[in-house]
């Protein structure tokens, strides 16, 4: 299974926990947590699987972080699915 | 420039009930009639020492509360009315000031957008202003009261207008909605606080307006530079606090109590973005109002003399 | 005909000579019959609204940002309905504003829209319900009365709301409701529609005709006359120049369609309150097809219909006529005998409708 952006929005990331994204095709504003910020930041055009994905996220995370985000990437991939946007592909 | 004061009452009587009262509030300019007793003496309290428009200027919102009729006045019902159309039901005349206020608030709420609209209220003091976004219960007008009465500045009990990619807060003050208990806490805060008339049984409970240009500055236009976010909260049982909290937290809050933060799309977005980057952001938890006046004091005046 | 906002919005130049005093007034009689950002955009397009005051602008500024985010909105909601439509394996007709709007046509330029209206074949309708559900748009109408009367006697089922994006969908199976009287057979309207993006369609051009002028006459919203005849005449100017055929069958398809009654009263009435252009003898043609209605009686009621619904142009027997036309459009969609209890019913409901909407005044939007 591949997961697609759904749309370029703007990022508003003050260093915290959290970042506020704008999906300019819904016109909706979401609170999501850095890690699935980080995740949306990942969509280029193309599509991505979970693998491409976490080859290319873990290198740039902590050691001790990986299992975890490992763990925890497909219930985000889930959940910007449910928030429109990412889509299933 | 004239003031409503500057009239006499049959002058002020004689524009309410037919050519209409043409008040400058803020950026804009309301045409107001009525023919209701009640509201008129209301308007003579609580807007005396606002500036009547320049003669022949344009009108941004022609608003009227009418008793129309002799089987509505029977009734003793009368209707609030924007563009000289009704767009809600009609009222019971005694609560007919609440509801023109209300419905002067909706003028703005609905009708302009050429700023980022926050619901909240804005106090200037010095050259600290600050911002207070808050949900209908959260104590955000009784607080904006207090100030007013503490020396602060009202710039609006409703409206927080930002130019997008400013962190300007264009001034509109006008008089401060309080409700139930909040009425009373106020009258016992200070015995200068002047009231408007009492409207009782609305959806809101009662309801008293009180009069907000209490500053020698309070009908300067020029916009004044946002340094602070306090997101009050009335909590009986709570340790009161003034804690910083998060920005982008604040962000969506204050975006939730936007009235247009999501018709303006990345206008909103950037706006808000650059509000939020360029002010502290605090929650301001309280019971009792002395504290919270206090908090507040000490946010424009980090060192307070003793 | 010579109020001010007939005159400018076919003559936006005169604009300039209005004093403030008359721009207070266009500007909330355009704002009262929902036509500000129609106006807006008929001002833009003679680069007029910069040789205005920053204090009137703004005024045209707000109409068309609200016009421009119900665009951007519409985008997004067509796209989940069709999706939820293709997966029944039903076509996504729009209907009115939405249609207008996404089909890029000269009718929708500043056209605001209060909710979306689609078509689907009747016997479609229950598969269409069920599918919409399951993406979220759920029926408001609680209220066992109305979703009965919306069932049983209406051409459309009760107004579906997106639980998330507040955003109202209609959803039709006919144009008019099965007690109006004409019997319009619905499945001709499928016969002729025109696919504006893929996968969206509106009906043909002369049908939208046909349907608005229906619309005017026969649903209860007299409140928005003029926009309506505005429409009318928007679509009446540009369709010729896009179909060469667009007037030699549009009688025949009102004939077809059982409609003559209600495309005679839209030709004759946009002529008189817009000016619209019509080919000689296009509206005797209608009329002596149609029902020969009682005709002064009805200038009388229709005139002052299509005044803007503001007091300035309220002549003296406004609300009679609004009254007689509420009545007269209930009368034609239902059999009489319904007609009473109906109305009573809504008169009582609407006082709870209305005072909601000050209840809620100072709600924040959603996000």
């Amino acid at each position: 299974m591949k997961w697609r952006k759904n749309s370029s929005g703007s990022f508003y990331d003050a260093n915290e926990s959290s970042v506020v994204y704008f999906d300019p095709r819904s016109g909706d504003t979401h609170l999501l947590s850095d890690f699935a910020a980080y995740v949306v930041q990942q969509f280029g055009e193309q599509p991505r699987t979970t693998e491409q994905l976490l080859n290319q996220i873990l290198p740039t995370v902590e050691q001790g972080d990986i299992p975890h985000l490992t763990d925890s990437l497909p219930g985000v991939l889930e959940d910007l699915v449910t928030l429109d946007i990412l889509k299933r592909e | 420039m004239q003031q409503l004061a500057n009239l006499s009452d049959s002058e002020l009587n004689q524009r309410l009930a037919f050519e209409g009262l043409d008040l400058q509030v803020g950026p804009y300019i309301y045409k107001i009639k009525t023919n209701l007793p009640l509201v008129g003496s209301g308007i003579s309290t609580l807007y005396k020492n606002f500036n009547l428009a320049q003669p022949e200027a344009f009108i941004d919102y022609n608003v009227a509360i009418l008793s129309k009729g002799l089987l509505q006045r029977l009734r003793g019902q009368s209707d609030f009315l924007f563009d000289n159309t009704n767009p809600f039901d009609s009222i019971p005349t005694g609560q007919a000031y609440a509801f023109l206020e209300w419905g002067m608030n909706w003028c703005v709420s609905l009708h302009t957008n050429e700023y980022l609209k926050l619901h909240a209220a804005a106090v200037a003091r010095g050259d600290h202003t600050i911002i207070m976004p808050g949900v209908p219960g959260a104590g955000k007008s009784t607080l904006c009261a207090a100030l007013g009465l503490s020396g602060w500045r009202i710039l609006s009990d409703e409206h927080a207008m930002i130019p997008p990619n400013t962190t300007e807060v264009v001034p509109l003050c006008r008089p401060v909605s309080l409700k139930n208990e909040s009425i009373g806490v106020i009258k016992r805060f200070s015995s200068n606080a002047i009231f408007g008339p009492v409207s009782r049984e609305t959806h809101k409970g009662v309801v008293a307006h009180m009069k907000a240009d209490l500053h020698p500055q309070s009908h300067e236009k020029k916009t004044l530079k946002a340094r602070t976010m306090v997101f009050p909260r009335y909590a009986k049982d709570e340790t009161q606090r003034l804690s910083p909290r998060r920005r982008t937290e604040s962000f969506i809050l204050a975006a939730y109590h936007s009235f247009n933060y999501s018709l303006l799309c990345e206008t909103g977005f950037e706006a808000m973005k650059t509000l939020i980057e360029n002010v502290t952001c605090y929650d301001l938890v309280y019971h009792d109002l002395d504290w919270a006046v206090n908090a507040v004091d000490s946010l424009a005046d980090p060192e307070p003399n003793p | 005909m010579s109020f001010l906002l007939q005159q400018l919005l076919l003559h936006p130049r005169r604009i300039l000579d209005l004093d403030n005093a008359q721009l207070n007034q266009l500007i909330s009689q355009a704002r009262s019959s929902n036509l500000l950002a129609s106006l807006a955009m008929e001002l833009a397009s003679e680069h007029l609204e910069n040789q205005l005051s920053p204090s009137v602008t703004r005024h045209f500024q707000s109409a068309l940002l609200i016009h421009e985010k119900q665009k951007r909105d519409l985008d997004y909601d067509i796209e989940k309905i069709r999706l939820a439509l293709d997966s029944i394996g039903e076509k996504l007709v729009l209907l009115k504003g939405a249609a207008y709007l996404l089909a890029e046509l000269p009718v929708g330029r500043g056209r605001l829209i209060s909710d979306i209206d689609i078509i689907v074949p009747l016997q479609s309708i229950d598969p269409t319900e069920r599918a919409l559900n399951e993406v979220g748009w759920e029926s408001s109408y609680i209220n066992s009365y109305n979703e009965y009367y919306y069932r049983k006697w209406g051409h459309e089922i009760p107004p579906l709301t997106h639980l998330k994006r507040g955003t109202t969908l209609d959803v039709h199976h006919n144009i008019l409701p099965p007690t109006a009287g004409p019997n319009v057979d619905a499945s001709l309207l499928f016969e002729r529609l025109i696919e504006v993006k893929p996968g969206i369609f509106t009906l043909s051009r002369q049908d939208m005709v046909i349907h608005s002028a229906t619309h005017l006459f026969h649903e209860g919203e007299f409140r928005h006359g003029l926009r309506d005849m505005w429409d009318l005449d928007r679509m009446l100017r540009d369709f010729p120049d896009q179909d060469p055929n667009f007037w030699k069958g549009l009688v025949d398809r009102g004939r077809e369609l059982e409609l003559l009654n209600s495309l005679y009263h839209g030709l004759n009435y946009a002529q008189l309150v817009f000016g619209t252009p019509l080919p000689d003898g296009i509206i005797k043609e209608a009329e002596n097809l149609s029902r020969r209605l009682r005709k002064p009686f009805m200038d009388f009621l229709f005139l002052r219909a299509f005044q803007p619904d503001h007091p300035q142009c309220r002549q003296r027997f406004t609300s009679l006529a609004l009254y007689l036309l509420y009545v007269r459009s209930h009368y034609l969609r239902m059999p009489l005998y319904l007609l009473l209890p109906h109305l009573a019913r809504k008169a009582w409901m609407r006082h709870f409708d209305k005072k909601e909407s000050l209840e809620n005044e100072k709600t924040p939007e959603a996000i």
